[in-house]
């Protein structure tokens, strides 16, 4: 025979529903520092400045990008204005259906977007002050002819560098690869 | 890479976001497109059939 639980409730266990809770002030945590949508004409690069990582903490740059060249890009994370490639680094791990690869890049990419297509990703960048910055980017992309969507989840660094970051670039391999409609929004987590 | 256009955001004295196209002369960057990758249930139910692994060992 199954002997089944006591399922008293206590006085002192019930909660108080009728009393209104304060919602949760996230506006010191969490702002929004820049929101652009690209008009009319794509491209090559979007840019930020006037920040301050080392003061703020993390960056949140969620991007929607549509890419109206004729060839597929590479989207790359840039800092301060540093386009020599081989500065960064990243290591980029591929889900594609029931398939995986990874792979480690000396190069500014965290994600791709392919010819006439779009990519949605998640891009988190932190810095302290003397210490080196680091970020994480989850991207969900298709590409041309397949039936489902590939996940990049990539690292990415500025090697060697310890200094403040000014700006930070978002970049297409492909010349004016980001297109009119493309969306990117940055944040500031304040977690210095 | 050809000419292209960097769109620059930045914010003025009152806060207020402001936008700049200017000619932007990236340097070339090879495109890296997502590779072939494994597909390990495959990979398992081969190494399975060929006896080096046990069914219960890669369920």
């Amino acid at each position: 025979m199954v002997q089944m639980a006591s399922r008293t409730t206590r006085h002192s266990q019930l909660k108080d529903v009728n009393t209104p809770h304060v919602a949760a002030d996230l506006s010191e945590a969490i702002t929004k520092i820049y929101d652009t949508t690209v008009t009319g004409a794509a491209v090559t690069s979007v840019q930020f400045t006037g920040l301050d990582l080392d003061s703020d903490g993390t960056y949140f740059i969620v991007i929607d990008l549509y890419n109206a060249a004729a060839g597929g890009a590479n989207i790359l994370l840039e800092a301060n204005g540093d386009t020599t490639t081989t500065n960064y680094e990243n290591t980029r791990i591929q889900a594609d259906g029931s398939s995986i690869s990874n792979t480690l890049f000396n190069t500014a990419g965290i994600t791709y977007c392919d010819a006439g297509l779009q990519v949605v990703a998640h891009i988190y960048v932190s810095k302290h002050a003397s210490k080196y910055a680091m970020g994480n980017c989850i991207s969900n992309f298709y590409v041309a002819g397949a039936t489902h969507p590939i996940l990049w989840n990539s690292t990415w660094i500025k090697k060697n560098a310890t200094t403040n970051f000014t700006s930070i670039e978002i970049v297409s391999s492909q010349a004016n690869g980001i297109g009119i409609g493309s969306r990117i929004i940055l944040y500031q987590v304040k977690s210095a | 890479m050809t000419i292209s256009k960097r769109l620059v955001l930045s914010r003025d004295n009152e806060g207020k976001q402001s936008e700049k196209v200017i000619d932007f002369d990236h340097p070339d960057v090879p495109t890296i497109p997502p590779e072939k990758g494994v597909n390990l249930k495959k990979m398992a139910d081969s190494l399975v059939s060929k006896g080096v692994l046990t069914a219960s060992e890669v369920e």
